[in-house]
């Protein structure tokens, strides 16, 4: 009897421990956890905020590219084989490989670029592709077309990107969030998509964050109107992101950066600057040109 | 286990999630971590640019202004040569993310409260580290010294940090001779995807440019990568033996520049591209160049420069000069010993010790109760205590270090008769605090009161100023040196014959490292040049060159001697360097004028220095004055002789 009374206050004494050391561990970890992840668990049993209700900032409007960088390859449709480092750039010292970190066989198609063929096989369209037409002098007109789906249309070639964001999945689905769109043929503008990267934290710097904007399923493309090439391999990734100066102007700045296994030796990164316009009197809707 | 054991265990897990808890929060000190080592992923975009370098004339997708045109079209590389404080000069902010060097960022950490209050950022070729203060500073005065990567405070919005910087020297906005004015600023937004580091670029420049420049660049992490130093010691570079030993200043003259459309002719681009301007940033201009022919070969362009940016000495030339407030007296400290008194008429340099006040130059009259308020506050700067040997260190310690004498001006010492930078001597002079060597009115041999050189006093005394404002002492040989060490240092005048008149003196704090120029140097303003009382374009060049070799740079051209301009912010040497390569372009641009039998209506009308005057002519009337004075200091052969002995022989 003393036997089990003794085996039976063990047994609620470990009963007990147990207790209080799973209270201690849930309280540990609720002290510990950043408030930005405790924020997340939150948000599983809040209503989920809308891709739209949740952006750090509002990219909808006309904006305008800015060209101040590579200008004579964006502005003018660069001498073939002009990597960027002029027409007679082969043999320099430095620069001479160009802006592009293109492999040898890239290089070699690029220089074979034909504007006449490719207007004859019906594309000129080629550099309007998702990794190409960011960089060609243009406007965007960006909307919300929904709460989970961000429109950017863009006068050069008068094409369309669309963002989608990952939707809650339908009632009585499994819970994971989903994207939205089957991945269906290749395509000059690809399958884009798109999230919110919001640190958050506290201070100055709990607002803000940016919207990244992953890409593939492209039809292959031209990075440059002069032929420089990519594969269907490539993988765009993107950050746009947003700031207002003291001036009053608003820029859209983002990275984008392209991965193509096939073509470039390593990740080509640039950044391009859109400016943000009152209204839509600069918007003038073009046809691809391959020239 | 009994339950106190187990409430000690759960009390003491509750106590570490608490811990925990608080760490993460203080730790979360910045949103993302930006320190390290960072490669640049070099030329990925602007390779031409950014690797070999723009070629002459390629002002593409630059927003720049005529008067910025003007300014780059008469840039010849071959300056770098010459001008030694050129010669070393590092990237400057707003541009050094877009050069070859890779970049180490540090974090500046509060020891005390161990917060993050600065990165600092160091490249090969800086001169020392930059700040970025995140600690919610102040910027420094108008009058603080520049630098090339200029004072920099951030702030981080979300998770980009944006850096503002002010202060920044002139220098390039492109390698090719586009100057950024030493009144542009620079906005960064500095985002983090890792690995990858996103510098956004904006520069801001009311003087060249008529909109912002945006640019970008993007770093990968480079853990443990070295970043070199660059020990960079200019030469004088001459390939032509008839001009070693000569400075000059390579440059073209408008429409001599016969390498301005190589560019156009090399890349097949109608003219009106390359030569840039805001409108070639956009979209539009897409239609504009294909609207015109590139150039079929090479020609020699005669360039029109007429906007907005030509007119600002026309604008403001029949203004009335806004009447002297004196609301902004203003003490600052420049190195050692001396401080710059501004806001007083012309700059005074102050040098403070315990052998008391020496003043160089007085400011104007009407501010001279503000300069002597100003002079008791920056003289009871705190001294450090004498050893005693009393037995009682404490009483004759303390009270010694706690209580202090009122403070004393032992010396003026005039660096010109100009109003603004003497009038204020005889309330100065006449003043309670104004005790100097020897007596006033006493033995001049055994005095030194009021000092400058002798034509100064001519001058005044010509000018009826009242006997207590004219100097007391005066030098006449190249060089005055006081006759004893003034707090702790030697003291040199040394005399600027025919320079902006013929009494120019520049005031030398040996041990401190500062020079005092008067009017011979001035940071954003033309220099006086009054060729009635003996100035000369060559003279002032001669001074200038002096004044150049005398500064010692500590490192690319900046800091060591520091330099108190007649008028504006605190300076160094590069400064002087620019402003002496100035006075030589205007002088040759004039002398070609001249030697065009162009006459003084026509100079002026031409404007040989409108690419300056956004930067040097914004006081009403100086630029024409200036001209004037160039003009006639080149055509008027013996007219400084001519001032000097008429002067003399009064």
């Amino acid at each position: 009897m003393t036997f089990f009374t003794s085996q039976v206050t063990s047994k609620n004494t470990k009963q007990r421990t147990a207790t209080l050391l799973s209270i201690a561990s849930v309280a540990l970890l609720a002290f510990a956890l950043p408030s930005n992840i405790q924020a997340q668990g939150r948000a599983k049993t809040a209503p989920p905020q809308t891709a739209k209700a949740a952006a750090p900032f509002d990219p909808s409007g006309y904006w305008t590219s800015i060209i101040t960088e590579d200008w004579h390859v964006r502005m003018l449709v660069a001498p073939k084989g002009d990597f960027g480092s002029g027409p007679d750039a082969e043999g320099l010292p430095f620069g001479g490989q160009g802006s592009i970190p293109y492999t040898r066989e890239a290089a070699r198609l690029a220089r074979a670029w034909d504007p006449a063929k490719d207007e004859a096989e019906g594309n000129q369209c080629k550099a309007y592709g998702a990794a190409g037409i960011m960089r060609l002098p243009g406007h965007l007109h960006i909307a919300w077309t929904d709460d989970y789906t961000l429109k950017m249309d863009i006068d050069a070639g008068t094409q369309s990107r669309v963002f989608h964001f990952k939707r809650p999945a339908p009632t009585g689905q499994a819970a994971t969030a989903v994207a939205p769109e089957p991945v269906g043929e290749p395509s000059l503008q690809g399958n884009s998509i798109a999230e919110w990267v919001i640190l958050g934290g506290r201070g100055d710097w709990s607002r803000g964050g940016n919207l990244k904007v992953v890409t593939t399923n492209l039809k292959p493309g031209y990075f440059w109107k002069n032929g420089m090439v990519y594969s269907g391999r490539l993988t765009l990734t993107e950050h746009f992101r947003y700031q207002k100066e003291p001036n009053g102007d608003e820029w859209l700045n983002f990275s984008q950066m392209a991965e193509d296994p096939q073509y470039l030796t390593e990740p080509w990164i640039i950044t391009y600057h859109y400016k943000k316009l009152p209204d839509a009197a600069k918007w003038n809707p073009t046809a691809c040109t391959a020239r | 286990m009994n339950k106190v054991v187990l409430f000690r265990i759960a009390g003491g897990l509750l106590l570490a999630g608490a811990s925990l808890r608080l760490a993460y929060a203080q730790g979360q000190n910045s949103p993302t971590d930006l320190s390290g080592e960072w490669r640049r992923l070099t030329n990925h975009e602007d390779a031409h640019e950014r690797g070999p370098g723009p070629d002459p004339g390629e002002y593409w997708g630059l927003p720049l202004n005529d008067a910025e045109r003007m300014r780059a079209d008469a840039y010849n590389g071959e300056v770098l040569s010459t001008n030694l404080y050129l010669q070393c000069r590092p990237h400057p902010t707003g541009y050094q993310q877009l050069g070859p060097d890779q970049m180490r960022i540090e974090k500046e950490i509060d020891t005390i409260n161990r917060q993050l209050i600065a990165y600092r950022i160091l490249f090969q070729r800086t001169p020392g580290d930059r700040m970025i203060w995140l600690d919610g500073r102040d910027r420094p005065s108008a009058n603080a010294a520049h630098s090339w990567e200029g004072y920099s405070l951030g702030k981080w919005d979300g998770d980009t940090l944006t850096i503002a910087t002010t202060h920044l020297k002139e220098s390039f906005i492109r390698r090719n001779g586009v100057q950024g004015s030493f009144r542009r600023t620079v906005t960064e937004h500095v985002s983090l995807d890792e690995p990858y580091l996103t510098w956004v670029l904006i520069v801001n420049d009311p003087d060249y440019l008529t909109e912002p420049l945006i640019r970008s660049v993007t770093f990968v992490r480079a853990p443990n990568l070295q970043i070199p130093v660059y020990p960079c010691s200019p030469q004088q570079e001459e390939y032509r033996p008839e001009d070693v030993g000569k400075y000059r200043v390579p440059f073209y003259l408008t429409g001599a520049n016969p390498y301005l459309t190589e560019v156009a002719f090399k890349y097949k681009t109608p003219l009106v591209g390359v030569r840039g301007g805001a409108e070639s940033m956009y979209p539009e201009f897409v239609a504009k160049i294909k609207s015109e022919t590139a150039p079929p070969q090479q020609f020699t362009l005669k360039p029109v420069y007429n906007d907005d940016s030509t007119r600002i000495a026309e604008r403001i030339a029949n203004q009335a000069a806004p009447a002297p407030t004196y609301d902004k007296v203003e003490t600052l400290h420049v190195k050692g010993n001396i401080f710059l008194l501004s806001g007083a008429g012309a700059n005074i340099a102050l040098s403070v010790g315990g052998d008391g006040v020496v003043m160089v130059d007085a400011g104007a009259a009407q501010a001279s109760d503000k300069v002597l308020k100003a002079i008791k506050e920056v003289a009871r700067l705190p001294k450090p205590a004498t050893v005693s040997n009393s037995a009682s260190p404490y009483a004759d310690v303390w009270q010694s270090t706690h209580s202090e004498a009122p403070p004393v001006i032992r010396m003026i010492i005039d660096t010109s008769a100009a109003a603004d930078h003497v009038s204020g001597n005889g309330n100065i002079a006449g003043s309670p605090i104004f005790h100097p060597i020897g007596v006033e009115g006493g033995d001049q041999a055994a005095s030194e009161v009021i000092l400058s050189h002798e034509n100064v006093q001519q001058t005044l005394i010509a000018a009826k100023v009242p006997v207590r404002a004219q100097p007391t002492n005066t030098y006449f040989s190249e060089r005055y040196r006081l006759h004893r060490y003034f707090n702790n240092e030697g003291v040199e005048i040394q005399y600027m014959p025919h320079a902006v008149t013929d009494g120019d003196s520049v005031v030398w704090f040996r041990g401190s490292d500062v020079i005092a120029t008067g009017d011979i140097f001035n940071s954003d303003m033309y220099p006086p040049l009054d060729i009635d009382h003996g100035g000369s374009i060559q003279g002032l060049i001669d001074a200038l060159e002096k004044l150049a070799d005398l500064c010692f740079p500590e490192y690319m051209g900046q800091g060591g001697t520091l330099v108190v301009p007649g008028h504006g912010w605190i300076s160094d040497g590069s400064e002087v360097g620019y402003y002496r390569d100035m006075m030589i372009v205007v002088r040759d641009r004039v002398q070609d004028m001249i030697d065009k039998k162009m006459t003084l209506a026509q100079v002026k009308a031409a404007k040989p220095t409108m690419d300056y005057d956004p930067l040097f002519g914004r006081q009403p009337g100086a630029t024409g004055k200036f001209v004037e004075a160039v003009y006639r200091s080149l055509t008027e052969k013996g007219a400084t002789e001519k001032s000097v002995t008429e002067k003399k022989g009064k």
